[in-house]
C-alpha cells in the first residue's frame, strides 16, 4: 500500500469517517472546513497520527497548516520528511 | 426566601506559589515563580514541559502516610483546615453541623491510575488499593466526612471552570437558605494523564508560560487547592466574625461551539460577565480589576482580551497562572482566593510571564504590581466544552 | 417554588424511550447482554444491562456524531428524548440549563486515552480521546449539538450524584437563572469496571438481581442515561408531577420522611455492602419496592428510580416488584400492580460510609 492509500485508510479509521471509502476522498479536496469538514481537534489528532504511522513530526500547527490542505499536500509533506530521515 | 449574598469569612490555599494563601500572595507581589520539570512522573516526550508542583511538605502531617486518600484529597483537606482556621473556626465547632461542601475538580473524579490499568491490560491482577483510593477520594464527600458535616455535598466536574462554578453554586445555597455555611473550593493534582492530554492538544509551552504575551505558546499545568468559607450574614453576625469579601454575583454561560476551542468572539464569556454584573448590580466601570483565566494559549488569551476591550475597557487585569500554572479544577478557587486577597489590599500583582504586548490583542494585562480603585473585582474561568463562569466579589468592609 | 417534570428521555438495557420503560416496569422484565471480562484467570463470560444508542440517528446526522463516544451519545439521546416527550424540540434554548450527574464519567474514553500511550510513546496520546474523557464532555456535547447557551454543570458524587445534581438544578430554577433545566444522569459500562466487579464480587451464572435480599450480593452492572426536562411551570404540560424535596447527606445522618403518606422506591441494587443499611431503616409500615433489576447497578441509577416514580404518578398506579425478585415477608412490598393511594413517592438511595439521598415527588394537582 502506498503512502496515499495508507493515509486515506488511517484518516477514515482513526477520525471515524465511517461513511466514507478511500475512493471517495478526493486527492485535492480541502481536508479542513469545506470538503472533508475536519476541524482543529482533528488537526491535532492528525499530528499524532503522522508521528505514529509515518514517524513524521509536526512541530507546531503553523508548520502543519500548509501541509494539511489536502491529501496531496499531506503526502508530499510525509514523503519529504521520510526521505530526510 | 432570598437572603443577602454569601460572605467569605475564611480562605486557605496550597499550590505551586506557596504553602499557604499568605505565602502565595507574597510570591505574587514579589513576582517570583517556580516552574520546573515534573518530578513525580516521567514521560517519553522529547522535551520536558514545565509544571508548577504543590509543596508536598506543606500537606498536613497526619495525612502524609495515608495510602487511601489521593494527593488531590490531601491538598483539599490541607487547604480546608487553613480556611476554617482563617474563619476563626475549629474543627470541633463544625462537626455535626448542617454545613455544605461544594468542590471543583477534574483529576479528582477519575479512576486513571496508570499502573493499575497497565497491569489489567496485561491480564494481571493489580492490587485494588488504587480502586479503594479512588472510591474514598471524591473531594466533596471526603471533606464532608473529614469534618463530619451534614449539609448538601457536591463535587463539580466542569473542567477548567469547576471551582468557579463550585463557589457560585455554594453562594446560591447560602443565599437561598439551604444552609448557613459552605466549604467551597477546588482541588487537583498533577498527573501524567493530564500532562499527556494537554501536550497532545498542542496547547502547552515548553518554557514557563506567558499569558497574553506576544510570544505565548501555551499553558503550563499546575496543581493545588484553595478553599473558601462561605457564610450567611446571620451566621457570621452571630459569631461576630467580619467577612473578608462578599460574593456579589455569579454568571455562567455556554459557548455551544466546540469541545476544546473557545467561541472566537467570546459570546459565552460576554453573556456570563453581563449576567454577573447584572446580578451584582454593578456597572463595568465599578470593577476594580479582573483576574483573567489567562492560560497563555493563543486562543484563550485572544478571546479574553477581545472581550475585555469591549465589555470592560480600561479595567486592569492580571493572569496569575504565570505563578501557579493551570491547576484545572482548582484554578477557579485559587484565583478567587487571590482576587479577594488583592481586593483587600487594593493592589494586583504583575502578570508573570507577560513581557511583550501582542499587537493583535486589544487589551493587555498589568506587568508590574499596580494599585487599583474600587470595591468589586471579577474572577473568571473558561472551560473545555465551552463553559464560561464569572464571579464578582465585593469588599467585605462595605 | 415547585419544580415540575415536563418530559422524560431514557435509554438503558431494557431499550429506548419512556413508553418502553413504562412497559418494562409493567411486565417486570428487562434484557441483559452477554459480554466477556478480562480476569486474572483469562476471559470470563458475564452479563450486563447495556444501552443501544442507534436511535440517536433519528435526531442527529451521523457525521455530527463522528467523534462522540458512547457516554456522550447516551446523554445526548436522553436529552433529545426528554425534549421530544415534553413537546419542546422546537423551543428556544437560550434560557435552558444542563445539569448532568455521573458516577464514573466517560470511562471508556478515559481508558481509550490511556491505551493511546501506555506501553508505547507518550507522544502518541490521542487528543480526541482526552477531550472526550473529561466528565463534562456529555454536557458539552449536548450544549453544542442542541445549541444550548445557558449554564452547564456536571456533578460526580458516586451514588449521591443524582440528588446532588438535582439540588443545583432546583437552585437555578429558583434563582431564575434559567427557565428550564435538562437534568440528566449517565453512566457507562467499561471493561475495567467489569474486571473490578469480577474481582470484588465474582459472578454467578443464572443469578438475577434480587435487591430486597439485603444480605446477598446479586448486583449486575448496567449503564444508561435518563434526562428530565424540569421547569417551574406546572399545569397541563406536567403529566409526571413535581419534585417537592431533595436531601443528601454524606456522613451517616438520615432523616427519613413521613412513612405514612409515601411509597418508597428503594435504590437497593443487590450490593450487599449497603443492603444492611436499607434493612436497618425500613419499618413494617413503609410500602416499598425496587426496580433496579430492570436497569442494573451503576452509581447514577437513582435517576431511573425517579423516572419510575414519575410514571407511577402519571398513571396513578404502582408498578410491581420485577419478576423473579424475592419478597421478604418482614417488609410491606408492592408485589402487584396497584392503585397509588398516597400522595407522594420517595426515592431512597443508601450507599457506603453513611451516604443517603432522598428525592420526594408528588402529583401536580393542577395538571388534570
Amino acid at each position: 500500500m502506498n503512502i496515499k492509500e495508507s493515509l486515506k485508510k488511517i484518516l477514515i479509521e482513526e477520525l471515524n469517517l465511517e461513511d466514507l471509502t478511500p475512493e471517495e476522498i478526493e486527492d485535492d479536496a480541502p481536508l479542513f472546513g469545506e470538503g472533508l469538514g475536519l476541524d482543529s481537534l482533528d488537526a491535532v489528532e492528525l499530528v499524532v497520527l503522522l508521528e505514529k504511522h509515518f514517524g513524521v513530526m509536526v512541530k507546531n500547527l503553523d508548520e502543519g497548516r500548509a501541509a494539511f490542505q489536502s491529501i496531496n499536500t499531506l503526502v508530499s509533506f510525509i514523503e519529504e520528511r521520510v526521505v530526510q530521515s | 426566601m432570598k437572603r443577602s449574598p454569601a460572605a467569605i469569612t475564611g480562605m486557605g490555599c496550597i499550590c505551586g506559589a506557596g504553602d499557604t494563601l499568605g505565602d502565595c500572595i507574597d510570591a505574587l507581589f514579589q513576582g517570583s515563580r517556580n516552574p520546573s520539570p515534573p518530578s513525580r512522573f516521567t514521560s517519553s516526550h522529547g522535551v520536558s514541559y514545565p509544571v508548577f508542583e504543590a509543596p508536598e511538605t506543606a500537606i498536613r502531617p497526619e495525612l502524609k502516610d495515608i495510602e487511601h486518600i489521593s494527593l488531590t484529597g490531601k491538598l483539599a483537606i490541607t487547604a480546608a483546615y487553613e480556611a476554617l482556621a482563617n474563619a476563626g473556626l475549629e474543627s470541633h465547632e463544625v462537626k455535626g453541623k448542617k454545613i455544605g461542601v461544594c468542590i471543583g475538580t477534574t483529576v479528582g473524579s477519575v479512576m486513571n491510575d496508570i499502573a493499575f490499568y497497565a497491569e489489567f491490560c496485561n491480564g494481571g491482577a493489580p492490587g485494588l488499593e488504587a480502586i479503594n483510593r479512588f472510591l474514598r477520594s471524591n473531594p466533596a464527600a471526603l471533606l464532608a466526612k473529614e469534618f463530619g458535616l451534614t449539609g448538601p455535598c457536591q463535587t463539580v466536574v466542569n473542567a477548567c471552570s469547576s471551582s468557579t462554578d463550585a463557589i457560585g453554586i455554594a453562594a446560591s445555597w447560602v443565599q437561598s437558605g439551604r444552609c448557613d455555611m459552605v466549604i467551597a473550593g477546588g482541588t487537583d493534582e498533577l498527573s501524567r494523564v493530564t500532562y499527556n492530554g494537554f501536550i497532545s492538544l498542542m496547547i502547552t509551552d515548553e518554557t514557563p508560560c506567558k499569558p497574553f504575551d506576544r510570544d505565548r505558546k501555551g499553558l503550563n499545568l499546575g496543581e493545588g487547592s484553595a478553599m473558601l468559607i462561605l457564610e450567611s450574614e446571620q451566621s457570621w453576625g452571630c459569631r461576630k466574625k467580619n467577612p473578608r469579601a462578599i460574593v456579589l454575583g455569579y454568571g455562567s454561560s455556554s459557548d455551544a461551539h466546540h469541545l476544546t476551542a473557545p467561541h472566537p468572539n467570546g459570546d459565552g464569556l460576554r453573556r456570563a460577565i453581563s449576567e454577573a454584573l447584572n446580578i451584582s448590580g454593578a456597572s463595568p466601570d465599578s470593577i476594580a480589576f479582573v483576574n483573567a483565566h489567562g492560560t497563555g494559549t493563543p486562543d484563550n488569551d485572544r478571546v479574553e482580551s477581545k472581550v475585555f476591550s469591549e465589555l470592560l475597557p480600561g479595567i486592569p487585569f492580571v493572569s496569575t497562572k504565570g505563578f501557579t500554572g493551570h491547576t484545572l479544577g482548582a484554578a477557579g478557587a485559587i484565583e478567587a482566593a487571590f482576587t479577594v486577597a488583592c481586593l483587600e489590599r487594593s493592589m494586583i500583582p504583575g502578570s508573570a510571564g507577560f513581557t511583550n504586548p501582542d499587537p493583535d490583542l486589544p487589551a493587555t494585562p498589568v506587568s508590574i504590581p499596580t494599585a487599583v480603585k474600587g470595591s468589586m473585582a471579577i474572577s473568571q474561568s473558561l472551560a473545555f466544552g465551552g463553559c464560561n463562569s464569572v464571579l464578582i466579589f465585593g469588599n467585605g468592609r462595605e | 417554588m415547585e419544580v415540575y417534570a415536563q418530559g422524560i428521555g431514557i435509554v438503558g438495557g431494557f431499550g429506548t424511550g419512556i413508553e418502553t420503560f413504562s412497559k418494562t416496569l409493567a411486565h417486570g422484565l428487562s434484557k441483559k447482554q452477554n459480554l466477556t471480562v478480562k480476569t486474572p484467570e483469562g476471559l470470563r463470560d458475564m452479563t450486563a444491562y447495556l444501552a443501544d444508542t442507534s436511535s440517536l440517528e433519528a435526531f442527529v446526522q451521523k457525521k455530527t456524531l463522528r467523534r462522540m463516544d458512547h457516554y456522550s451519545r447516551m446523554a445526548l439521546l436522553g436529552s433529545y428524548l426528554a425534549l421530544e416527550d415534553a413537546g419542546a424540540l422546537d423551543n428556544d434554548r437560550s434560557r435552558l440549563g444542563i445539569v448532568v450527574a455521573s458516577g464514573y464519567g466517560a470511562s471508556r474514553s478515559t481508558y481509550a486515552f490511556l491505551d493511546s500511550f501506555i506501553g508505547g510513546n507518550d507522544a502518541f496520546s490521542s487528543p480526541t480521546h482526552f477531550s472526550n474523557s473529561v466528565h463534562n464532555a456529555a454536557a458539552a456535547n449536548i450544549s453544542i449539538t442542541l445549541g444550548v447557551t445557558g449554564p452547564c454543570l456536571t456533578v460526580t458524587q458516586f451514588e449521591m450524584s443524582v440528588p446532588s445534581a438535582l439540588i443545583s438544578a432546583i437552585e437555578w430554577l429558583k434563582e431564575e437563572r434559567v427557565d428550564k433545566v435538562l437534568l440528566g444522569a449517565v453512566d457507562e459500562y467499561c471493561d475495567l469496571l467489569g474486571h473490578c466487579w469480577y474481582r470484588l464480587h465474582g459472578y454467578r451464572d443464572g443469578i438475577g438481581m434480587d435487591p430486597l435480599l439485603f444480605h446477598e450480593q446479586t448486583a449486575i452492572l448496567g449503564e444508561g442515561a435518563v434526562f428530565f426536562l424540569l421547569s417551574h411551570e406546572g399545569g397541563a404540560r406536567t403529566p409526571y408531577g413535581k419534585i417537592i424535596d431533595v436531601n443528601i447527606q454524606c456522613t451517616g445522618g438520615f432523616d427519613c420522611p413521613d412513612t405514612h403518606q409515601a411509597v418508597f422506591i428503594l435504590g437497593a441494587d443487590g450490593n450487599k455492602a449497603w443492603g444492611h443499611r436499607y434493612e436497618k431503616h425500613l419499618t413494617e409500615e413503609m410500602k416499598v419496592v425496587a426496580y433496579t433489576p430492570l436497569y442494573g447497578s451503576f452509581p447514577s441509577n437513582m435517576a431511573f428510580d425517579m423516572a419510575a416514580g414519575f410514571l407511577s404518578l402519571r398513571n396513578q398506579g404502582l408498578f410491581p416488584l420485577p419478576a423473579g425478585c424475592s419478597c421478604p415477608s418482614s417488609f410491606n412490598v408492592i408485589r402487584e400492580e396497584q392503585a397509588l393511594e398516597v400522595g407522594k413517592i420517595c426515592c431512597l438511595k443508601l450507599a457506603g460510609d453513611g451516604e443517603s439521598g432522598i428525592i420526594t415527588i408528588a402529583r401536580d394537582s393542577s395538571s388534570g
